[in-house]
This record gives C-alpha cells, sequence and structure tokens, in this order.
C-alpha cells in the first residue's frame, strides 16, 4: 500500500541566540490511508514540532532544514504558498495542543466554520452550516446553541469537540490530533476517545495522533511510533510495541505507564532525564538512561533499521530486547 | 584601570549604566542632548552676555556670525535670549518634576503602607486627579494665583499631574508589602522609617527616575502652553514667551525672514523632548535588563 | 450590574470633587471680581457705582458677603439645575455661548479624530503584520517626532507656512465672516476651507500614536493561538490581518477612542486659539486672558462632567465589547 504520509529524515531546528536547537532530529515515519498512528513522546520529544511541518506552520524562529514529507507523493515543503493555503485544511488538518484558544473569541463558531470553508472555494452559507450541524451531531453537541455561540461561552470539553468538528468540515484526508485530551477531566476525555473512534468508523478518516498518554494509544492506535530527543527511535504495529517492544525507551514508557490492574508499586519509572537538546550527548540520545547501553552506543548513534514486517528500530541492541506490559 | 578594579556599588549605579546607555545610540544622543542644554541653562547665561538694547534697523535678520540665529522685532540676538530663556525653561521644569515626583511618592506610600479609609479617600481624589484634564486645570489656577517665578511655576505644574505616579507607586508598595523581606525587616523590629527608606524606596526608585524625564517633558509642554497662551507673563527671554510674543504680538509669523526668531525657541523645545524622550528609554534598558539587546 | 453601579458612584463623587475645588479655586480671585465689571458698566453705561454693583451682583448671582456655606448650597443646586453661569464678557449664560461653540468643536475634532484613529490603526495593524517594511521605522520615528512636539508647535508652524505665508488657506475662524451661514454650497466650502488646517494639525500630531499602540496591541494579538491556527486552517492572509488579528487588536483602543471622543467636547484649547475657530476650547482660552470667571467656571465645569461621564461610558462599553469579559463579569 502506498502511505498517505510519508516522512524522511525531517530536521527542524529553532534558531535561538546561543546556537541552534534541533527539535526533530531526521525523524521518519508512514501514515498509511485509514489507519490511526500514534506519535508518542515525553514533552520535548519534538512531536508538536513534527505535527507542525506536516503542514509546514513551524513558527519562527523554527525553521526545516532537511528532510522530506510526502503527502500522496507531493513533497509539501516546496509547495508554493497558494498551494499550500489549499493543502492546509483541506488535505490534512489538525487539532492544536491545548486548543482552548484556537478559535477566534470575537467571532460567532457559525461565522468560522464558514469562514474556514470559504477560503478554499465558493460554498453558500446554507450549505456550510448544514454541513457543520451534521458534525458538531458527530460530536454529540447541540448545533443550535454551538453555532450561535462564541468560543469562551463553551465549556473545555464542548470547545475541543468544536474545535473537532472545524476540522473536519472540509473533509480532510487525514486529520492531526495534538494531545487531544489534556487539559479535560478523565470522563470528558473517555467520551472524546469515543467519539474520535466513531469518527473514524464513520469517516474512514486516517489520524496521526500525539500523545505520552499510553492509555490513549492503547485505545485508538493501529499503529506507533516512538520519539526520543527528536528522533524517531522505534515503530510498529500496536500489539508489537506494547508486547514486545525491540527499544530501551518503549519498554520504559510502558512500563512506566499505570493500569488499571496491576500493583502502582511494580511500575518503574526511567531514570534519568530528558537531553539536552542545545548540546545532545553523542552517540545514542538515550544512552545515559539505558541500563543495556554499551560503549558502541555512547559512541555511534544508531540508525532506524527495519527488522522486518514494517518494524523499525533504531537501537544497536535490539534483539538483546524484549519488552512489554 | 580595569573595569574589576571599580568597587562594586560604583560599577552597579554609574558605570554599567553609563556603558548600556553607550551602547544604545539612541539614548546615548539623548544623553548628549540634555548635557548640552543642562550646561546652556547652568553656565550658558554667566557666558554669554544679554543685550537688550533695541534697534529697529536689524529686526528680523538672517543667521550671521554677529547674530548666529538672527534678531528679533527689536533687533536683539535671538541665540542670547535662547541661552538666558533655558535656565529658567529648565529649572521650571526641574522643579515640577521634583515637586510632583515628591508628592506622587507621598501620597502613592500613604495609600499604599496604610490601607483602608485613608486609601479610598486617597485613591477617589487620585481618580480624580486622573480623569480631569490638567491642562485646563493650570489654565484656571494660573488666572487665580499670581505666577511669577520658577518655583510658584513649578508648584502649579504638579498640582494636578501627580496621579499617574501616585497610582504606580502604590501598586509597587502594595506588591512589595507582602513580600518576605518587609516581613522580616519587621520581625527585626526595624522601625516605620527605615522599612520606607531603606527597603521600600530603593525598589521604586528605577521607575521614578525614568518617570522623572517623562515630568519635565511634561512640564515643558505645560508650561511653554501656559506663556505661548499669554496666561503667565514672564521674561521676554523665556522661550515660551519668544513663542507668545512671535505669534501674537511682533507680526514675526507673516515675516518669512523672522524664521529663526520664531524657528528657535521651536527647535529648542523640539530637541530637549527628543532628548529627554531618548535618555529616558535607554534609562528603562538600564533598569529592565530583558530590554536590552 | 453592581459593577456598574459602584463605578457610576465614582464618577459622581469625582464630579463632587471636582465641582467643591472649582468653587473654592475660584472664590480665591484676588480683589473683587465684581468691582472691575460693575466699573465697566460705569464706563459704558453710565451708571453710578452702587446701582452698578447691584446689577452685576444680581447678573452673576454672587455676593461675596455672603457665608460662604450658603453660597456653595446654592452653587451646587444651580449646577444640579443645568445653570452653568454667565459669561461677564459677553453678558450672556454660558449655556447660550456652549450652544453656539459646541458644533464647531465637534465638527472639528469628530472628523480630525476619527481620520487620525483610522489612519493610526490602519497604519499600526499592517505595521504589526509585516514585519519588516519600510513603514515601520519611517512611522516609529514619525511617532516619536510628533510625541516631542507640543500640538501647538505644530500647529503653529502649519499656520505660519500655508497661512500667513503661503496663503492657501485663511488664517481664522470657522468660515468667511462675509457670507450668512445657510446649506449653500459656497458655505459649506467656507467651512471646510477654514476647517482644514485645523484638523490637518491635529491628524498630523496625533495619527502616530494610534498607529504605535495599534502596533503594540496587534503583536500581541499576534502570539495568540488562534492566529496560527487560522493559518493552519488554510485563511487569506489578508483576511487573518482584518477579522482576526485586526479585531482582537482594536478593542483594547476602542476605550481610548471613547474616552478620546467624549475629552474632545472640551475643545482643543491649542487648535482653536491658534486658529481663532470658535469652538469651546477657544472660548475658555478667552475666558482665562480675560478673567471672565463666570464663563472660565461654567465651560470648564462642563469639560469635567463630559471627561468624567464618558470615562465611565468607555469604562462599561469595553466590558460589552469583548465577549470575554462579559462572561467574567
Amino acid at each position: 500500500m502506498i502511505p498517505l504520509l510519508s516522512m524522511r529524515d525531517l530536521v527542524v531546528e529553532f534558531d535561538l541566540g546561543k546556537g541552534a536547537l534541533r527539535a526533530v532530529n531526521r525523524a521518519s515515519l508512514d501514515v498509511q490511508p485509514g489507519e490511526i498512528m500514534a506519535v508518542v513522546g515525553e514533552s520535548g520529544s519534538g512531536k508538536t514540532t513534527l505535527a507542525f511541518s506536516v503542514l509546514n506552520l513551524v513558527p519562527p524562529p523554527g525553521r526545516i532544514a532537511g528532510g522530506e514529507i510526502l503527502f500522496e507523493d507531493k513533497d509539501v515543503l516546496f509547495l508554493g504558498p497558494e498551494e499550500l493555503r489549499k493543502y492546509r485544511w483541506k488535505e490534512v488538518s489538525m487539532v492544536f495542543q491545548a486548543a482552548q484558544n484556537a478559535m477566534n473569541p470575537v467571532m460567532r463558531i457559525a461565522d468560522q466554520m464558514v469562514d474556514t470553508a470559504q477560503a478554499h472555494g465558493k460554498a453558500s452559507k446554507g450549505e456550510v452550516l448544514e454541513k457543520a450541524s451534521e458534525l458538531l451531531g458527530m460530536m454529540r453537541l447541540e448545533p443550535s446553541q454551538v453555532l450561535h455561540s462564541y468560543p469562551h461561552e463553551l465549556s473545555g470539553g464542548m470547545r475541543q469537540r468544536a474545535i473537532i468538528a472545524i476540522s473536519l468540515i472540509l473533509d480532510p484526508k487525514m486529520l492531526i490530533l495534538d494531545e487531544p485530551t489534556t487539559a479535560l477531566d478523565v470522563v470528558t476525555q473517555a467520551y472524546i476517545l469515543d467519539i474520535l473512534a466513531d469518527v473514524r468508523e464513520k469517516l474512514g478518516l486516517t489520524m496521526l495522533l500525539l500523545t505520552h498518554d499510553m492509555s490513549i494509544v492503547a485505545r485508538l492506535a493501529d499503529r506507533v511510533a516512538v520519539m526520543y530527543a527528536g528522533r524517531s527511535v522505534e515503530v510498529g504495529k500496536i500489539e508489537e510495541i506494547f508486547y514486545d517492544a525491540k527499544h530501551p525507551y518503549t519498554v520504559g514508557l510502558i512500563s512506566a505507564a499505570p493500569s488499571l490492574i496491576g500493583d502502582i508499586a511494580d511500575k518503574k519509572p526511567i531514570p534519568g532525564s530528558p537531553p539536552n537538546l542545545l548540546n545532545p550527548p553523542p552517540g545514542c540520545p538515550f544512552h545515559p538512561r539505558c541500563a543495556h547501553a554499551t560503549d558502541r552506543c555512547r559512541e555511534e548513534e544508531p540508525e532506524l533499521k527495519a527488522i522486518g514486517d514494517g518494524r523499525l528500530v533504531a537501537c544497536h541492541n535490539w534483539w538483546l530486547i524484549s519488552g512489554g506490559a | 584601570m580595569s573595569v574589576t578594579a571599580i568597587p562594586g556599588r560604583l560599577y552597579r549605579s554609574i558605570y554599567e549604566p553609563f556603558v548600556i546607555i553607550r551602547r544604545n545610540k539612541r539614548a546615548f544622543i539623548g544623553l548628549i542632548i540634555l548635557v548640552i542644554f543642562a550646561l546652556m541653562a547652568t553656565v550658558g547665561p554667566e557666558v554669554v552676555p544679554l543685550d537688550t538694547t533695541q534697534n529697529f534697523a536689524k529686526r528680523f535678520q538672517w543667521p550671521s556670525l554677529e547674530h548666529p540665529l538672527g534678531t528679533d522685532h527689536v533687533g536683539r540676538d535671538t541665540f542670547q535670549q535662547i541661552v538666558h530663556g533655558s535656565r529658567d525653561v529648565l529649572l521650571t521644569a526641574f522643579l515640577a518634576a521634583i515637586f510632583t515626583t515628591g508628592v506622587a511618592i507621598l501620597i502613592g506610600m500613604l495609600a499604599g503602607l496604610q490601607g483602608g479609609m485613608v486609601d479610598t479617600l486617597l485613591m477617589l481624589m487620585t481618580n480624580a486627579i486622573l480623569t480631569v484634564p490638567s491642562f485646563p486645570v493650570m489654565m484656571i489656577i494660573s488666572v487665580v494665583f499670581k505666577v511669577r517665578d520658577p518655583v510658584s511655576l513649578g508648584l502649579l505644574l504638579s498640582i494636578w499631574t501627580w496621579g499617574g505616579l501616585a497610582r504606580a507607586i502604590r501598586s509597587q508598595i502594595l506588591s512589595l508589602r507582602e513580600r518576605e523581606f518587609i516581613e522580616a525587616a519587621r520581625a527585626l523590629g526595624l522601625s516605620t522609617f527605615h522599612v520606607v527608606f531603606r527597603e521600600l524606596l530603593p525598589n521604586v526608585m528605577p521607575y521614578v527616575a525614568i518617570n522623572f524625564f517623562t515630568l519635565m517633558r511634561g512640564a515643558i509642554t505645560a508650561s511653554v502652553g501656559l506663556m505661548f497662551l499669554g496666561l503667565i507673563p514672564f521674561k521676554a527671554t523665556n522661550w515660551g514667551m519668544m513663542l507668545n510674543l512671535a505669534a501674537w504680538q511682533t507680526g514675526a509669523i507673516y515675516v518669512p525672514k523672522a524664521l529663526f526668531y520664531f524657528g528657535s525657541p521651536m527647535a529648542c523645545i523640539i530637541l530637549f523632548q527628543l532628548g529627554a524622550f531618548f535618555f529616558a528609554s535607554g534609562l528603562d534598558e538600564v533598569v529592565n535588563p530583558r530590554l536590552r539587546t | 450590574m453592581l459593577i456598574i453601579v459602584r463605578k457610576a458612584g465614582i464618577a459622581f463623587l469625582t464630579l463632587l470633587i471636582v465641582m467643591t475645588l472649582t468653587f473654592f479655586l475660584l472664590r480665591k480671585v484676588p480683589g473683587d471680581p465684581l468691582y472691575m465689571w460693575a466699573m465697566d458698566l460705569v464706563h459704558t453705561h453710565g451708571m453710578d457705582f452702587d446701582s452698578a454693583y447691584e446689577q452685576v451682583k444680581q447678573m452673576y448671582d454672587y455676593d461675596p458677603h455672603e457665608p460662604l456655606g450658603q453660597q456653595y448650597i446654592r452653587y451646587i443646586k444651580g449646577l444640579m439645575k443645568g445653570d452653568l453661569g454667565t459669561s461677564m464678557v459677553y453678558k450672556i449664560s454660558t449655556n447660550r455661548i456652549i450652544t453656539k461653540a459646541l458644533p464647531w468643536t465637534v465638527f472639528l475634532l469628530s472628523i480630525s479624530l476619527l481620520i487620525s484613529f483610522g489612519l493610526g490603526s490602519l497604519m499600526g495593524m499592517v505595521m504589526a503584520w509585516k514585519r519588516k517594511t519600510a513603514l515601520d521605522p519611517i512611522v516609529t520615528a514619525y511617532a516619536a517626532f510628533t510625541g516631542a512636539t507640543p500640538d501647538y508647535i505644530t500647529a503653529l508652524i502649519l499656520l505660519i507656512i500655508f497661512a500667513a505665508n503661503l496663503r492657501f488657506f485663511p488664517m481664522k475662524g470657522a468660515y468667511d465672516s462675509a457670507l450668512t451661514p445657510g446649506f449653500n454650497w459656497t458655505f459649506i466650502k467656507s467651512v471646510l476651507h477654514h476647517a482644514a488646517l485645523p484638523i490637518t494639525a491635529y491628524v498630523f500630531e496625533s495619527t502616530a500614536a494610534w498607529a504605535m499602540a495599534m502596533k503594540g496591541s496587534a503583536v500581541s494579538v499576534l502570539g495568540e493561538d488562534y492566529i496560527m491556527a487560522a493559518r493552519a486552517r488554510g485563511l487569506k492572509e489578508r483576511r487573518i490581518m482584518i477579522f482576526y488579528m485586526g479585531r482582537n487588536a482594536i478593542l483594547p483602543l476602542i476605550t481610548g477612542l471613547a474616552i478620546a471622543l467624549g475629552t474632545m467636547l472640551g475643545g482643543a484649547t491649542f487648535i482653536e486659539t491658534i486658529f481663532s475657530y470658535p469652538g469651546i476650547g477657544w472660548f475658555f482660552a478667552q475666558a482665562t486672558t480675560r478673567m471672565d470667571l463666570g464663563l472660565m467656571q461654567g465651560l470648564f465645569l462642563m469639560t469635567a462632567v463630559v471627561t468624567i461621564f464618558s470615562n465611565l461610558v468607555a469604562d462599561i462599553l469595553y466590558s460589552r465589547l469583548d465577549p470575554r469579559i462579559k462572561v467574567e463579569e
């Protein structure tokens, strides 16, 4: 199958006064049509920057310094301004992290929907609002109430769902969700996850889901890409990642995630702290925290290698690793 | 002498700010302008003579070697008048700024420290001062009271202008009041006097210093404005009076040759304002390290 | 609702303070003002001094021997009824003078305000949106210059160049005194001709300030999430600049505009004086230079009332305009 999105060796740098910070350092992943691909990593692992890159929306002082992002065979990074504008939202749309402030506070929801649709072609207000109502219904919101409101008049959860609705207004082929449930209470979180699963089923939507919460991954994802220090360190199917992880960091993540069953005392956090991205350690970025680190790990940075059946790992000693829930 | 040889406190208060100002081109130019005017006001009248003999044959001349800024409507040298007028103008502005700052500190501190009814009443007064525009008030006061010298003019100019600074000082005091070092000082039994002058005031000073120049600028605008309207008869060398004479009484505005006569006070005012503005923004950088590039 | 009542209460108290201060201030004028006007009557009407003095006392409702407290009460009562006193120079009530002068002031200043606000906001918006253009340093320098120049100097320069020397524009008045006011083209043309320089002076002086204010507000709005989100949605740049950045950035400025509109009723003293434009500002300046206490007091109080009131309105208006604040209250 030809992947819908294909990212190769993406590099994104931030130009700070005292040097360049590599937020994304040769990340690669593929997203197949119709699947939900989760990108997992701690804060600072580069997930959000990666997501912005897919829309070529990295804010200054950041800039994309290398690699390619192919969406249906076209390199997004080389689109002209008009093409880029049309591509955004129509092909790929995004739900931002902490999306509470993602909508214009002085415009009603309905007007923002219409604005978005009309920026991409002629559509009558009536048609747009009809579609919007449909989507809001799918979000289990009351269209008549929501459409006429201002963003701040909705509760946090409602706003999040409205934002998901607006992201679907142009029938995009892919939806990127950046931490869709942070800042929401657990009940609302479950609600939104239900809705997302629903949407995927009804619309056959491809999703790129960014999160650090393994339970969301377990609930929704088909495949997982693990990121550390701006690099992809492991990619695989969800069962493989959960029960047979091949990268020490992935193993650590799975072990550390709390579950309803089992004793929390058994859970082990990953020792150490994330690396300084301005001055990363040589060799494998994870080696200071890795129990299996060898001399080779300290000197040579591991390449992301295919180890069969769509599985990718970036570890010198991957065959030694066997971890899981 | 190397930089490290300068003792710490001195470095912080004089050398370092000077370096920062020096680096900021605009602020440095501002400083130079202010220094020039300060010299003009202090030393100028001693060095430059004032020849008040009238000579109609020489009226409204263009600048020449003898008269660097030309002559006025009765043939007197413009440059001399500017120099002699600068002393009154700048002295007035300086005094006005000092009086305003004094009142503002007093009221701001009283309101911030005392709280309660005192605070409410003082804030009501401050609100009145801030809402009602100050210039009309100053116009009325200049009519009611005889204002003839820089000191009383300075007082007049400060009556209605302390509002903003007082409010700012009060909020600074309110936020500082709760901080630990005040409680510590109190716990150590240090008197209120000590708390006020050794702990609170130094924290407020940087803001006051920057504001000082803004106040001076406002004072000049207001005092010249009052003279221009003819509400305060001052010596004819005062820049404001020069403008007044030029506009209303001497027909200077109809005479293109009189350009330098009415242009000089205008240029001086504008230059001083710019200088004070640039220097004050440089001071801002000294006080707010975040603004430094 | 309670908040509005509280704000109105503060406004009222402020007004009371101002009225009281004015009262005591004007009683402090050295000498007996009535004496001067009585003598004036003696000279012009050939009255004897005592009856002149009586008449002046009646006209200004002012008896220097009356106990202060009583005077104050009558003063406040009068103000409540809208009686702003009488002009000693023009011999008519202040209210009538206001009726004649206010339209000119409003005409002049509202046009000036709207032009400078509109132009300034537009410039500020573009300055914030397109970060590195020639517009930015030019406008910033222009703002520094106009900030340093008092408005009377700008007005004077314009008067000197364009009216006194080049004679493109008239030197004084609101219209050509040879004409009778009416709705004909000649009159309107004259009015516009006379208003051109004062309006230019005002606009030249204040546009930069609005531009810088708008730029500051817009730059902080640009940092908000919804601007980036709007780009992500593929909206056109111009639409984002105007409807997403502009509409949010202008909110704080509206308060300033409302206050400026209110203060405008106090007249632009300098501009009106320099161009001899018969508005409130001109009359107030005249009143002060000619020691017309009645007119001075009346016009000043009018200005104070209007300013306090417009501050109150601006305050309330802002909370209505920004949908976010409405809920928070």
